[in-house]
């Protein structure tokens, strides 16, 4: 009967492995105080009786390498000896009794093992999320931009301008006079308004667009493309070069970069492991809401701008009314808001219709 | 590797159980007939036993299933991770990485890939992973330090540009090398680690043209090319990238060893390449069917007689690029883990992948529309989703009877070489 080795024998049955070959051995565990008792169960016998007990190996539950535990699955325990211990659904009790043993303090385990705080957890992250596109992307940007030189900016400023006047840009065919007379009254009316603040203007021709536009870069230039200079009167373009102004006062260059780098870094962690496609994807959507909102920033201080200079106040007006045309004629006039950069035109009009 | 002769000799356990000769022993006799004499070993070896194996004749002839104990050939991987357990796991990880600026995620990947392979099985034991965070930490913190780098330093100067590049092919095989060290060395399955351990000077051969290949077009804009040039440079550079897939595939699947056995990998270029060109044929194939649907879409939004706006031009486009990749993606993945697990053998036992293209496309599509519904909500439901189904194409088959393989642990001193500082040191994961 083996009644000799039967009360060794009983126990929770387990599964270890030794460490030195993939050879299993089944085990029974019994708690003896701080002590693990493991008797190898040999082959069972032919006659199904329980099986010969084989070495008994004893551990001290203090010296046992716990992994975190996770619900479903064997619990793995290293044994000092180099071997491991796999409790699984037959030794769930005694895996219950050893866990508060080995691995008193497991935060962030328990955290997972809740379900009320998973979900509280999930409601952090999307209130996480929704405040740093809200503020914190904007603060960090605000950080940025105090410990960034205006160098930085001009360097690279220079270096863009460089970079198109190569190979977009040719020279402007405006009269020289009118642009003389441009620079000067915008530089004097800038001065007036931002006396530490380098701005100046450049006039240049597209080479193979109209190019209703203007454009400022970080280091103060301010580009003014033909096509719009030879549709607006001095008035308007003075309104266009406030805006353009307002893009450098508000340093929105290197602010919308540093806002989209902290929005890039959230999507990642929380899409990236999903796909980075959809990560960019998100960021980048984002990104031109900022846009919409630095645009918007701008227009208020062209308004400042335009009061400075003396100008019509129904002068960005204009612009806007003959840009929506040119948008009409280039079909490009039903792009959704969220899918561009700049607010509608007609939401501009309507909003210059309130001023 | 089988442990030692044991295939061969009845054991112990086949003692104590009563039976008098191992299965496969059994059926060797079979053929043969009743026969007066008792073959000498010498002769049994040469019939079919290890020595015949040994010398790669044919495997031997598979016995009679037994009705009541089955004599299983082959396992197939088991993944029975539940995606409601990885949807806390992954919460969790995620709330912890954004509340510690990103610091957290290297105790976060240990926490997935550990639960990732808790829950994979084969045979009925479940494989492990040890991993530290603090070395994911630090292989993290460099590999942003050495891309940032990289991406800046053109900028500088395009002297400084070179440097940093001599310094990525100096280090980064290094690197690749640990990280692959790292992962496996660190995966388990009972109670044996696997290993992955390869010269130096191998890695830097693979590795240091990938890297160059990598750095070719920044290096060429760097110095001021034209983007003609550049362009024509990388297409023709880009006819190397199936060769370059298959060597590091080499690389990775045969310097990883189990149990003091490596696994071994065969594969011929020609194969990559011809898997590369049915993959641009299915993208394009993709593409075409798009199409229509993106003319559609111009008529719709483009008053009639006016051109196209560039933007729209552009959705469409984009959108076509990503349907086209999505048509050809789930191929091209089901195509590679077949032919990688196909042409890998550990010993004498091989390995089956039995993935396809369709099932996984199918799978993928479900998902894929499911997460974006859900705003990512359902990206851990996914990932165990593919996952079940990626792990659970893997087979393993041997030629004997698969329960009775064992595996041996290395003696410790055997590859333990003075470069084990580095080695250590640069054992670092980067993968993400």
């Amino acid at each position: 009967m083996g009644s000799l080795n039967h009360g060794l024998a009983i126990g929770v049955p387990a599964t270890w492995f030794d460490g030195l070959s993939t050879r299993r051995h089944p085990v029974r565990l019994r708690l003896r105080g701080d002590t693990l008792e493991m008797v190898e169960d040999l082959e069972p016998r032919p006659d199904d009786a329980p099986p010969a007990a084989g070495p008994v190996r004893r551990y001290a539950v203090a010296a046992l390498k716990p992994a975190e535990r996770s619900r479903g699955a064997p619990l793995p325990l290293g044994t000092p000896d180099g071997g491991t211990l796999w409790l699984d659904s037959r030794a769930a009790v005694l895996a219950d009794a050893l866990m508060p043993c080995l691995w008193p303090k497991a935060p962030v385990g328990r955290v997972i093992a809740s379900w009320p705080a998973v979900l509280l957890c999930l409601l952090l992250i999307v209130m996480a999320v929704v405040w740093v596109d809200r503020v914190g992307a904007g603060l960090v940007a605000d950080a940025a931009l105090q410990l960034m030189p205006r160098s930085v900016e001009q360097s690279a400023g220079d270096k863009a301008m460089a970079e198109v006047d190569k190979t977009l840009l040719q020279p402007s065919t405006l009269p020289l006079a009118r642009r003389r007379a441009l620079a000067a009254r915008f530089v004097e009316t800038a001065a007036r308004l931002e006396p530490e603040l380098i701005v100046r203007v450049e006039f240049r021709r597209l080479k193979n667009d109209a190019g209703f536009n203007a454009v400022s870069l970080p280091n103060g230039m301010i580009v003014v493309f033909d096509g719009l200079a030879e549709q607006l009167n001095d008035d308007e373009l003075m309104a266009v070069l406030g805006h353009e102004m307002g893009h450098v006062v508000h340093r929105h260059a290197m602010r919308g970069a540093a806002r989209s780098i902290g929005l890039l870094a959230v999507a990642g962690v929380v899409l990236g492991d999903f796909s980075t496609v959809a990560a960019t994807a998100a960021a980048t959507l984002q990104r031109f809401a900022y846009s919409r909102d630095a645009e918007r920033e701008a227009d208020t201080f062209a308004h400042r701008f335009m009061a400075e200079a003396g100008l019509p106040p129904t002068a960005l007006l204009g612009v806007w009314r003959k840009l929506l045309k040119a948008q009409r004629t280039a079909g490009i006039d039903a792009v959704p808001d969220w899918l561009s950069t700049h607010p509608s035109t007609e939401e501009r009009i309507r909003s210059e219709g309130a001023n | 590797m089988w442990g030692g002769g044991k295939l061969d000799e009845p054991s112990t356990r086949d003692e104590a159980r009563g039976i008098p000769e191992a299965p496969v022993e059994a059926s060797a006799e079979a053929p043969n007939g009743p026969s007066a004499r008792e073959p000498s070993r010498l002769e049994r070896e040469l019939e079919d036993g290890a020595l015949r194996r040994a010398m790669g004749f044919a495997p031997l002839p598979q016995p009679a299933p037994d009705s009541l104990h089955p004599v299983e050939f082959e396992a197939r991987l088991v993944f029975n991770g539940q995606g409601g357990e990885y949807f806390r796991i992954w919460v969790v990880n995620v709330f912890f990485t954004l509340l510690t600026l990103g610091v957290y995620s290297a105790w976060a990947k240990v926490r997935k890939a550990r639960w990732f392979a808790q829950h994979t099985s084969l045979m009925g034991d479940r494989f492990d992973f040890h991993g530290r965070p603090w070395r994911i930490l630090l292989g993290r913190v460099l590999a942003v330090g050495l891309l940032v780098a990289w991406s800046y330093s053109f900028d500088v100067s395009p002297w400084l540009g070179m440097a940093v590049l001599l310094l990525l092919c100096v280090v980064g095989p290094l690197l690749f090398a640990g990280a692959q060290r790292f992962r496996f060395a660190n995966t388990s399955w009972r109670g044996l680690r696997f290993a992955f351990d390869v010269p130096t000077a191998h890695v830097y051969v693979v590795c240091v043209p990938m890297l160059l290949f990598w750095a070719l077009g920044t290096v060429l804009e760097g110095l001021g090319v034209p983007r003609g040039t550049i362009v024509g440079v990388l297409v023709v550079a880009l006819c190397a990238l199936p060769a370059a897939h298959a060597r590091l595939k080499q690389l990775q699947h045969s310097h990883t060893s189990f149990g003091g056995q490596h696994f071994s990998f065969k594969t011929v270029a020609v194969e990559f390449y011809g898997l590369y060109l049915s993959a641009a044929v299915l993208a394009i194939v993709g593409a075409t069917l798009a199409a229509p649907f993106g003319y559609l879409f111009l008529q719709a939004t483009t008053e009639p007689g006016e051109p196209a706006p560039v933007l729209f031009g552009k959705i469409a486009g984009g959108a076509g690029a990503l349907l086209a990749w999505f048509f050809a993606w789930p191929y091209f993945a089901a195509r590679v883990q077949q032919l990688v697990w196909s042409h890998t053998a550990w010993g004498r036992v091989r390995f089956r992948g039995e993935l396809k293209g369709l099932q996984l496309w199918r799978l993928l599509l479900g998902q894929v529309t499911l997460v974006l519904l859900t705003a990512g909500l359902y990206w851990p439901f996914a990932a165990v989703a593919i996952a079940r189904l990626r792990l659970q194409s893997i087979v393993v088959e041997a030629d004997g009877p698969i329960a009775e393989l064992v595996a041996v642990a290395p003696p410790p001193d055997e590859d333990h070489a003075s470069g084990d500082a580095t080695a250590d040191f640069f054992g670092l994961d980067l993968g993400w």
